[in-house]
């Protein structure tokens, strides 16, 4: 008779307890930390899963391996400015870059290519590109790239819509 | 004087609970009571904080923005997604937290930062979306933001609020800005 109360409230508090104190389970994905330093640094214009859709940015997805046809390609991707001045340790960096590569670039990547490893990485960040047409080397590397595979031919559309965008400003603009 | 209902009630209360109850009965109740209380959760109080904090990030370590962050109100700077936006809140100018107003489209370019949620402590990655098309917002000012929690300076474009992202759009023209959440940071 005493305990009809406290046994009452006994019976309440597990119910009670946990549902109040417990976080809410998110039901958003988590995104591991190699995507992150990805999303952070390259895919608010490349795009989250590394299709930018538009000439504007090249796409990733499906693309990026055709680099590693040329070992000049090979290096391009890593002294962009961009990726070599990255705000990441080389280690990092390597993971990142193989996780473009290989995961956006999936079939794109030539057979039996190697991941980038930390020490490469280390190397060709210290030798950025330098040169102020950047758009021209990345065409001379494309056509390179395209010759070794010619499945890359697909590359040239960045460039195609480049020059053409560069032919307007220079068309409006005084004579360069 | 006729004895008022009251008292009469009064005395036959204080009666029964005088021949039913004993002293030694009341004090060992009183005891009980005493020693099962901390045992129950203090009811009327919110619980979420006394549970383990899922993510190290003690108070401490709080940015001025997350220690005033909110989760209930999009349409404010203090809106936990907001913590580094820069300029106006689509949700102000007939958009969303993450959708464009009518007559605006989103730039295909963004930047992606991270916020950290208050309801659950976790930090979630945010892409910033600009809306262009139209000429910039007329919104209250309490819809112009400006929070900078990991934003980069200019010269790492890809992390700077400062950009108007309008490229690749039809028109480069800024109307107001959003903030969605792409996942949680691992």
């Amino acid at each position: 008779m005493r305990l009809r109360f406290p046994i009452l409230f006994l019976a309440i508090l597990p119910v009670q307890g946990p549902a109040r104190a417990g976080p809410v389970a998110s039901p958003l994905p988590v995104i591991p930390a190699v995507q992150g330093h990805y999303l952070m640094g390259c895919g608010g214009c490349h795009g989250i899963q590394g299709r930018s859709g538009r000439e504007v940015v090249p796409d990733l997805a499906g693309q990026v391996g055709y680099f590693l046809c040329t070992p000049e390609g090979r290096d391009y991707l890593v002294r962009l400015p961009n990726v070599a001045f990255a705000n990441l340790s080389s280690a990092d960096l390597a993971r990142m870059m193989n996780f473009v590569v290989f995961t956006f670039g999936g079939a794109s990547v030539p057979a039996n290519s190697r991941p980038y490893t930390t020490a490469e990485i280390a190397a060709l960040r210290a030798d950025p590109l330098r040169t102020a047409d950047l758009h021209g080397y990345r065409d001379q590397i494309v056509r390179a790239v395209t010759r070794a595979c010619p499945a890359a031919a697909a590359l040239h559309g960045y460039d195609v819509a480049q020059a053409a965008r560069e032919g307007q400003y220079t068309g409006a603009g005084p004579a360069r | 004087m006729p004895v008022s209902f009251l008292d009469t009630l009064g005395e036959a209360v204080t009666r029964r609970l005088a021949a039913r109850s004993s002293r030694r009965g009341m004090l060992g109740r009183m005891g009980a009571a005493m020693a099962v209380a901390p045992a129950f959760p203090l009811l009327p109080v919110r619980r979420a904080d006394a549970a383990p904090a899922p993510t190290p990030n003690p108070a401490a370590t709080l940015t001025d923005f997350e220690r005033r962050a909110q989760s209930t109100d999009p349409t404010k700077c203090t809106y936990w997604r907001h913590c580094a936006i820069d300029g106006v809140l689509c949700g102000c100018c007939g958009g969303g937290v993450h959708t464009c107003p009518p007559g605006t489209e989103p730039s295909p370019v963004s930047w992606i930062g991270t916020c950290r949620n208050p309801d659950d402590g976790r930090s979630y990655v945010i892409a910033y979306r600009d809306c262009c098309g139209r000429n910039i917002c007329a919104a209250p000012k309490s819809c112009g933001c400006n929070t900078a929690d990991r934003e980069m300076p200019i010269y790492r474009p890809q992390a700077s609020n400062d950009i108007i992202w309008c490229f690749g759009t039809a028109s480069t023209a800024y109307h107001c800005s959003t903030a969605a959440i792409i996942g949680q940071a691992g």
